[in-house]
C-alpha cells in the first residue's frame, strides 16, 4: 500500500504538537531517531504499524546525521531509547491522535503520559501511560515478542492505570502498539 | 508560583539531573534532583483535589524525586502522608509502597550506628565528617526557619494552601537536620574516638 499524505510518520518538530516536550528534548528524540534509522536505512523509510485497528504502512523522512550528531549519540543503548521515544510518540499520534502531555518520575526512571491534543499536564484523568521500547536490530518476530513483554510489564507494574505499550524495531521497520486496560 | 510553573521547573530539573547522571556527575545530579523534588512537591499541593489520578501520579513523582536526591527522610515523610490519604488511587498506592521499600533499603539504620561505626575512619577524617554533618544540620535549620516564617506569614494572611506547603517543608527540614545531628552526636563520628 502506498502511503498517502496522512500516512506520514512525522518525526519533525515534535514539540510543536506534543505539548509536554520541550524543543530541546523533542529535538533530541528526533536526532536520536535519525541516528537509529541511519544505521540501517536511507530516507525516506517505510514503516509498518500494527495495532488494534490492523496494519498500516507509513513513511518517515529523516535527515542524515552528520559526524557531530553521530558522535553525540555514540551510546547505542541511550540513543535507541531516545530514538524509540521519538518514533513511538509520532506513531501514537498518527494512530490514536494522542500527544505527549507530561513526564513523571518513577522509582526506576520516568513515565510519559499521552492524551488528546489540548490536554494539559494538570489533568491526567483521561491520559494513558506510554510504555516504550526500541530494538536496534533483530528478527521480525522480535518486535511482537517485545510488545508482549511490555504489555505484561504494564499490567503488572501499575495495575489499574491505563497504558499504551509501543515497540519500534529500527532495522525491521516495524512499530507495534497495544492499549493495556 | 502557579502549578504549571512548579511542575515545569521540576520536569526540567529532573531531566537535567538524569543527563548529569549519564555524564557521571553524581553530586550535580543529586542537587538537581533535590531542587526538582521541591518543585514537584509544591505542584502536588496545588493539584485539584478532584483529580485523583493526576494527584496520584504527581505524588509518586515527588516521592521518587526525593528518593533520587538521596533525601530518604523527606521521601519517606511524603510517602507516608500520601499513603494515609484515602483518595490516592490504587496504582499510586502500589508505587508508593514500592518506593517506601526502596527507601527503607537505602536509609541508614536509625537505631544503631554499628554499621557505620565499622568504617575505618581516621581521627582527622572523623573530625572532617563531624564538621560537615554539623554544617549540613545548620543549613537545614536555616531552611526550616525560613519555611516557618513563610508558613506564619501565610497563615496570618489566610492563604492556607501556601501556609500548609511551607509548614510541610519546615517539618521536612527539621527531620533532615535531626538526622544529621544524630549521625554527628551519637558517636559514630565523634572526634577523638
Amino acid at each position: 500500500m502506498k502511503a498517502t499524505k496522512s500516512d506520514r510518520l512525522n518525526l519533525d518538530k515534535l514539540h510543536e504538537r506534543h505539548t509536554g516536550l520541550t524543543p530541546s528534548l523533542g529535538g533530541s528524540y528526533t536526532e536520536a531517531a535519525s541516528v537509529c534509522l541511519d544505521r540501517h536505512h536511507i530516507s525516506p523509510v517505510e514503516f509498518e504499524i500494527s495495532c488494534e485497528n490492523g496494519l498500516r504502512t507509513c513513511t518517515a523522512e529523516f535527515s542524515k546525521p552528520d559526524l557531530t550528531t553521530l558522535n553525540a549519540y555514540a551510546n547505542e543503548l541511550d540513543t535507541t531509547e531516545f530514538g524509540a521515544y521519538g518514533v513511538c510518540l509520532a506513531a501514537v499520534e498518527l494512530e490514536h491522535g494522542l500527544v505527549a502531555v507530561r513526564r513523571a518520575e518513577t522509582l526506576t526512571g520516568a513515565d510519559w503520559y499521552v492524551g488528546p491534543s489540548g490536554t494539559t499536564a494538570a489533568d491526567l484523568e483521561t491520559c494513558f501511560r506510554l510504555e516504550v521500547s526500541g530494538l536496534n536490530s533483530g528478527t521480525q518476530d522480535a518486535v511482537p515478542s517485545r510488545l508482549r513483554s511490555k504489555v505484561r510489564q504494564a499490567k503488572k507494574g501499575k495495575s489499574n492505570l491505563p497504558a499504551i505499550a509501543s515497540v519500534v524495531g529500527f532495522s525491521q521497520r516495524a512499530i507495534a502498539i497495544q492499549k493495556v486496560a | 508560583m502557579s502549578w504549571l510553573e512548579s511542575h515545569t521547573n521540576s520536569e526540567k530539573l529532573a531531566m537535567d539531573a538524569a543527563e548529569s547522571l549519564r555524564r557521571g556527575e553524581k553530586d550535580i545530579a543529586l542537587r538537581l534532583y533535590r531542587e526538582a523534588a521541591k518543585f514537584e512537591e509544591r505542584a502536588l499541593y496545588q493539584v485539584d483535589a478532584s483529580k485523583a489520578r493526576t494527584r496520584g501520579i504527581t505524588a509518586v513523582s515527588a516521592v521518587a524525586l526525593w528518593f533520587k536526591a538521596a533525601e530518604y527522610a523527606l521521601a519517606k515523610r511524603l510517602a507516608d502522608i500520601m499513603l494515609a490519604d484515602q483518595s490516592i488511587p490504587d496504582f499510586a498506592r502500589k508505587q508508593l509502597k514500592d518506593l517506601v521499600q526502596a527507601i527503607e533499603a537505602k536509609s541508614p539504620a536509625r537505631d544503631g550506628y554499628e554499621a557505620v561505626e565499622l568504617y575505618p575512619f581516621k581521627k582527622a577524617d572523623k573530625r572532617h565528617l563531624a564538621a560537615e554533618l554539623h554544617t549540613n544540620a545548620a543549613k537545614h535549620h536555616a531552611d526550616a526557619a525560613y519555611h516557618h516564617k513563610e508558613a506564619a506569614k501565610h497563615y496570618a494572611d489566610g492563604n492556607y494552601e501556601k501556609a500548609g506547603y511551607h509548614a510541610h517543608m519546615a517539618y521536612s527540614y527539621h527531620l533532615l537536620a535531626v538526622e544529621e545531628m544524630e549521625k554527628a552526636a551519637v558517636g559514630m563520628v565523634r572526634p577523638g574516638r
